[in-house]
């Protein structure tokens, strides 16, 4: 060997220098080598030849060790002419990582073929991680059956623990090879490119990620096929990484560095993404011949996370002094192309295999490309817009559904406040790198799963509602993919509460199944969020004791943190009043209610946003119980914490517009709540949900039914009903509340028997639901006595209406509307008498609590003025006009008498 | 092959009993056909067994370990022959059948020993890192904990290293 410098201290000086140069920029190198040089040209042509030496791309330092060392046991492979399964060994192929390859025939005489079967070695056989990768390898191929992918044959065990497979033998030579040979045109070798697309495709599609696609594991036969092989290392997308911590040191180098992507380099979380990748430097090599990165431009990256943007390969043909016309056909769409497979953010790149072809093809046919540098940023905003409607839609449910609880609009809220956030990570990762870490992880994590969700998502034939994303989000095969056991909490708990706020109660609580028992002993954040979402699903299936239990677990399970934060102590307090509510104890309800509202009001570890939705939702229960000033004291509260927050106008607006109109409608400003409805009915700009309209149209076929209208009421009642029903379950609390505001509305509208009909089959279904229980059993008294008006029937109403008009001050108004509508209704059959002794109750009832100039309280001034023999007030006649209109029968009736 | 420079004199026993360990895996793992998720599973392997028996410093035995694959080696290629090129020792590649149709050339065991042999005396710590990188299989983040330095050094060391050996191994004929 010769050597230049044979002494050592001249050697460390050129070293010393070889190591500054490297530090410079390459066009400074020469100037500052021949002033520090000087005289000594010897040494500046050492330095010079190590310069040059660092240049090369792929040395054997650069590969890994032992993949380059084999012990020579010379001799032919001992193994040819052994008979393995059906097959006959010829030759050796090749050697991998955990076996050999060989050429092999079938000797069965029955029909002779040549494959290429893969042995594990003999020294595998204990070793449980090959065993299983051997196995995994051979089960992708089995599912991998597609024209570009190395068809599985057969398989089985050779002698003791010998797994072996069989695949089609592929007589063909590499990628790279193969296009070099031929000097095929650019147009050939994209065409060879779209089909490495499609095979990848097709295994993305399975959920196989390749994780070394190379040319060399390319092959391209003899007719032109491209042939993928060697899923040796692929991962399947819904396993854990491999657990024991030595395989994550081992999986650090299990790819070929000039292919891999920098979050294979760097370790980080692989994805569909890391094969787009490789996919851009197999293109980038196809269309130059030669690679975007020097070898040492990949390692630095893997070292220091400082892999810059490539250089385009227009570019970097024009610096090798390429042929101006391919340089040229390579400049603009292509370059686009390939530069956004070689994105370091791997949510940069494209979202699949397929979209890289699509637009290959698009650029073939002249069309404009879909890639832009701010794809992802596009496909993001476009995700959450739609994500964001869904949102939108059940925030708008929980609201439009007044005689249930609004508490899932803090669930809403929340959940539209993550997957906002998860987007927004999505864009600016870079820049929250040093937020804390924890958060930071799930949200990285989120933002992976979000990208894999998108992935998925934009495949062809994808359905792209809502609902079909939740599921595709909750995949556990997905879910499986991302993060440590901690982080997969976090993210299934994100998960449900999206669930849980699109009222998809059933598949929340399956989640909930699910993450619950992995979730560790003792107190903690998920265990406490994950057990409130229990409880708060279990109140909309119905299961009032579920809820209970999941309440107590949740406070038990709430850190320090979140005692003195207060939020999620506002939410308990929240849902304790809904099952109090629930279970008929509205007292006790109300004050849990207030409680919630006032811990929301001092909480610390929330936002002006989901505080608001807290005293929105005590706003609702304020409804419930029908005390209606300060119902919309907290609407108003909320309105203004909101408004500060700058929460989305339209939110806000139809909360309170929802409010208004359900409050009109309680205190009988029957035409004035008919207008409020038509004006949010009118307003198409903000997307809604199934149940949402369904609850508000039965509010309006009741305002109808009131109005005397009731043609009109019972045309859009069972279409709302139905839609109700069929969106959450028939045997959901809300399905029921629904049957049973349309039975009521058919009984106002003189449909006795129909409503009497309906409420047989449902009461079965009520025995579970105490509150309700209560309301269908004054339904029916009402019915049997419009169907047969006896002294007994009437008794019966007589009898337990003021005992349901105790339970608070929105059942009180109930019965106070329900007897004067029954007094009028026996005043018309002529039943004169059984009319007074209605209204005497009413009048009872009624008390002082009927507040307001609604048709109610005018109704009471009039019955009033009939018992003393007087005649009507006139401003009570004129009020009762502008509440129901001057034509109503109501206002006839009483002003002829 | 000299014990490592500058490691105590209770380490000796260790580097032998590393040694031996290393040996034994090496060759059941060269023997079957090697193994790209090797490298670094085979020093870790090593080092975790003897990580048990005594409580070391954990920089000190990877550079232990990293050592000892080097000479492990090294003593394989020179027991195996005397030819040059190959020295006993031959390059698989790794790529199925692909491979079959791209043979690629075989490492110069001992040309490389020669060449580290030649950087270490002109600078060990240059000669440190290729040994904990290669033999050892050590990352970057894992060389600058054990040599106490920064990942930024590191790699110029590291490219510094490759581009001098790379540049014998071209010389002298088993190189790219």
């Amino acid at each position: 060997m010769t050597i230049p410098v044979t002494n050592t201290d001249r050697l460390a000086r050129a070293l010393q220098l070889l190591g500054e140069c490297l530090e410079l920029p390459t066009t400074e190198r020469e100037a500052w080598l021949t002033q520090q040089c000087g005289e000594d040209l010897a040494l500046k042509s050492e330095v010079t030849r190590l310069l040059m030496a660092d240049d090369a791309l792929d040395g054997p330092l650069d590969r890994p060790l032992l993949e380059q060392v084999q012990s020579a046991d010379t001799g032919p492979d001992p193994r040819i002419g052994v008979q393995v399964g059906p097959f006959v060994l010829r030759a050796l192929l090749g050697r991998g990582g955990m076996g050999a390859v060989y050429r092999a025939e079938r000797n069965d005489g029955e029909f002779d073929q040549s494959v290429a079967l893969k042995l594990l070695g003999s020294s595998f056989g204990n070793d449980a991680l090959a065993l299983r990768r051997f196995a995994q390898e051979r089960q992708f191929l089995v599912r991998l059956q597609h024209p570009n992918i190395a068809r599985f044959l057969d398989g089985g065990v050779f002698g003791d623990a010998q797994p072996w497979y069989a695949m089609e033998l592929v007589e063909g030579e590499s990628l790279t090879h193969h296009v070099t040979r031929l000097d095929l045109p650019l147009r050939a070798r994209l065409a060879l490119f779209m089909q490495v697309c499609d095979a990848v495709q097709y295994a993305h599609q399975n959920l196989v990620l390749h994780r070394d696609l190379k040319p060399a594991n390319i092959l391209v036969d003899t007719n032109g096929q491209v042939k993928l092989l060697d899923f040796g290392i692929a991962k399947h997308l819904g396993e854990f990484a491999d657990a024991p911590s030595t395989a994550t040191h081992a999986g650090h180098r299990a790819y070929t560095p000039d292919y891999a992507a920098p979050e294979q380099i760097s370790g980080g979380a692989v994805s569909t993404a890391t094969d787009l990748y490789a996919l851009g430097v197999i293109a980038f090599e196809l269309m130059t011949g030669k690679r975007p990165f020097a070898r040492n431009e990949v390692l630095r990256a893997g070292a220091l996370g400082e892999l810059g943007l490539a250089e385009s390969p227009s570019k970097r043909l024009a610096r090798e002094q390429g042929d101006s016309r391919a340089i040229a056909a390579l400049r603009g769409d292509l370059d686009t192309i390939v530069l956004t497979c070689l994105q370091s953010d791997p949510a940069r790149r494209y979202a699949s295999a397929s979209a890289l072809k699509r637009d290959i093809e698009r650029h073939l046919s002249g069309l404009p490309i879909e890639a832009r540098p701010d794809s992802f940023v596009y496909r993001s905003s476009k995700f959450v817009q739609r994500h964001r409607l869904a949102v939108t839609a059940g925030v708008l449910f929980a609201l439009a559904l007044i005689a249930s609880t609004t508490f899932s609009l803090i669930q809403a809220q929340r959940a539209e406040r993550e997957s906002a956030r998860a987007a927004e990570l999505a864009l600016s990762a870079q820049r929250e790198r040093d937020a804390a870490l924890d958060e930071m992880r799930l949200q990285e994590v989120l933002r992976e799963h979000f990208v894999a969700v998108l992935n998925r998502a934009t495949e062809p034939g994808t359905a792209i509602d809502p609902e079909s994303l939740m599921d595709l989000a909750a995949d556990p095969g997905l879910l499986g993919a991302f993060g440590d056991p901690n982080m997969q909490a976090a993210l299934r708990l994100t998960l449900i509460d999206l669930l849980v706020h699109r009222a998809e109660f059933p598949k929340a609580l399956e989640m909930l199944d699910r993450l619950e028992p992995t979730l560790p002993e003792g107190p903690g954040r998920i265990k406490a969020l994950a057990a409130a979402n229990r409880a708060f699903s279990a109140i909309r299936v119905g299961q009032l004791d579920i809820a209970e239990a999941s309440l107590a677990r949740a406070e038990q399970n709430m850190t320090a943190e979140q005692h003195a934060g207060g939020m999620l102590v506002a939410r308990i307090s929240m849902m304790r009043g809904m099952v109090l509510r629930a279970k008929g104890d509205a007292a006790s309800a109300s004050i849990a209610s207030r409680e919630a509202a006032a811990q929301a009001m001092t909480a610390t570890d929330t936002t002006a946003l989901e505080r608001g939705s807290v005293v929105g939702a005590v706003a609702t229960a304020m409804l419930l119980e029908g005390n209606l000033d300060a119902a919309i004291d907290f609407a108003g509260q909320a309105e203004a914490i909101w408004s500060e927050s700058n929460v989305s106008t339209n939110f806000a607006t139809r909360t309170i517009a929802t409010q208004r109109a359900n409050a009109l409608f309680i205190r009988g400003d029957l035409l004035a709540a008919k207008a409020a409805l038509d004006a949010i009915n009118a307003d198409t700009t903000v997307s809604e949900s199934a149940p949402a309209r369904a609850a508000r149209d039965l509010t309006e076929a009741k305002v109808l039914a009131l109005l005397a209208r009731p043609g009109e009421a019972v045309a859009i009642l069972d279409p709302a009903v139905d839609r109700m029903c069929k969106s959450v379950g028939e045997t959901s609390p809300d399905c029921l509340r629904m049957t049973l505001g349309g039975i009521d509305t058919l009984q106002l509208s003189g449909k006795t028997t129909e409503a009497k009909a309906r409420l047989d089959r449902i009461r079965p279904a009520l025995a579970a639901q105490p509150a309700l229980m209560t309301s269908s059993n004054g339904f029916a008294n009402f019915i049997a006595l419009r169907d047969t008006p006896t002294e007994a029937s009437l008794q019966t109403v007589l009898d337990t209406m003021p005992t349901i008009a105790s339970a608070g001050a929105l059942a009180r108004r109930n019965v106070v509307r329900a007897l004067l509508l029954l007094a009028e209704s026996m005043q018309v059959s002529g039943y004169e008498d059984f009319a007074r002794r209605l209204a005497a109750s009413a009048i009872t009832t009624a008390g002082d609590a009927i507040d307001g100039n609604g048709m109610d309280q005018n109704l009471l001034t009039l019955w009033q003025a009939r018992l003393n023999q007087e005649s009507p007030p006139p401003a009570a006649l004129e009020a009762l006009a502008k509440a129901i209109g001057p034509e109503h029968p109501l206002v006839l009736a009483h002003s002829s008498r | 092959m000299d014990r490592p420079t500058g490691a105590p004199q209770d380490a000796a026993g260790l580097f032998d009993r590393l040694y031996d360990e290393l040996k034994r895996i090496a060759h059941r793992h060269l023997a079957s056909g090697g193994n790209t998720l090797a490298t670094t599973a085979l020093v870790h392997e090593a080092y975790l067994k003897l990580a048990e028996v005594r409580v070391v410093d954990e920089a000190h035995l990877l550079n232990l370990a990293s050592r000892a694959m080097r000479q492990v080696l090294v003593d394989m290629a020179r027991a195996r022959g005397r030819d040059k090129r190959g020295a006993g020792l031959q390059l698989v590649t790794l790529d199925d059948q692909g491979a079959a149709q791209t043979p690629d050339e075989g490492l110069d065991v001992l040309a490389l020993e020669q060449s580290l042999s030649r950087l270490e005396r002109a600078d060990a710590r240059l000669a440190q890192v290729v040994q904990l990188h290669f033999f050892g299989g050590l990352s970057f983040p894992e060389m600058s904990r054990v040599l106490g330095v920064t990942e930024r050094t590191v790699f110029r060391d590291w490219r510094t290293a490759r581009a001098l050996i790379h540049a014998d191994l071209a010389q002298s004929g088993a190189g790219p």
